[in-house]
């Protein structure tokens, strides 16, 4: 599975203003919304939903990266945004540092393996410090999207 | 070099490996002062580093080894070993902590 695969291009926000975990999620989940991969009518649920996954224990998994996500009915197939903050959030993290860069998944209850792979995936490029350096200093959609079809090209199929 | 402790471990639960489990296995690792791998097939990833272990991808059923090398290491494999078998129950809450 390759991010261009489940990142929905449209949806990305290059420049995240958020003062908090949750206004990072809703401005991400409303990005999902407007592009379409999500239904207007399940924006709030979505919202609801992933930040009680929060309470379970933070998706902020730390070199300044977080992961919120949550399954849901709305969604028949997994799709995801990227949210890059040049200010940090404060998501609590698990190494106490703020987040920078944050990909929000929401996928199908019946789809665990959907689920997996897209946090396989995800992890897989974050934990490289030069692709994160280089997602912190883009600052157009155009250049995420180049920098996560590099990334996928690079990726052993 | 001192021996390592290895044993096999069957991931549970129908989510796999997901993030609440990787946080928890990267957690009670940090706690140990060996060093603790696990691989499944020819991937291995550092237990302490929750990056690497979202990115094993471990589907339910899998089957994964540990392995430790260091003063504690038999105390860190049984400990990890009682984690998977407990399916990772009544651990959550505790995972942000």
């Amino acid at each position: 599975m390759k991010l261009n695969e489940f990142v929905v291009a449209d949806a990305i926000v290059p420049d995240l203003q958020a003062a908090s975990k949750e206004d990072a999620i809703r401005a991400m989940v409303a990005s999902l919304k407007s592009s379409g991969a999500i239904p207007e009518a399940d924006e709030e649920g979505i919202v609801a939903a992933i930040l009680k996954r929060e309470e379970l224990g933070s998706t902020g998994i730390g070199n300044g990266v977080a992961v919120p996500h949550t399954k849901h009915p709305s969604v028949d197939r997994l799709v995801a945004t990227v949210g890059l903050s040049k200010a940090g959030v404060d998501f609590a993290s698990l190494d106490g540092e703020d987040v920078f860069i944050l990909f929000l998944l929401v996928s199908p209850p019946d789809r665990p393996g959907d689920h997996l792979r897209g946090l396989e995936n995800i992890s897989r490029h974050l934990r490289d410090q030069t692709f994160c350096s280089f997602l912190r200093q883009s600052s157009t959609k155009q250049d995420i999207i180049d920098l996560l079809d590099e990334a996928d090209g690079k990726q052993p199929s | 070099m001192s021996d390592a402790v290895t044993a096999n471990v069957t991931v549970p639960g129908a989510n796999g490996l997901h993030m609440v489990p990787c946080s928890l296995i990267a957690q009670r690792a940090s706690k140990f002062v060996c060093q603790i791998t696990i691989r499944k097939g020819d991937t291995t990833a550092d237990a302490c580093n929750i990056f690497e272990l979202l990115g094993l991808g471990a589907a339910e059923g899998t089957n994964l080894e540990f392995k430790a090398s260091g003063e504690d290491a038999s105390q860190a494999i049984a400990s990890l070993v009682d984690l998977f078998e407990s399916g990772f129950e009544g651990h959550a809450h505790r995972a942000s902590s």
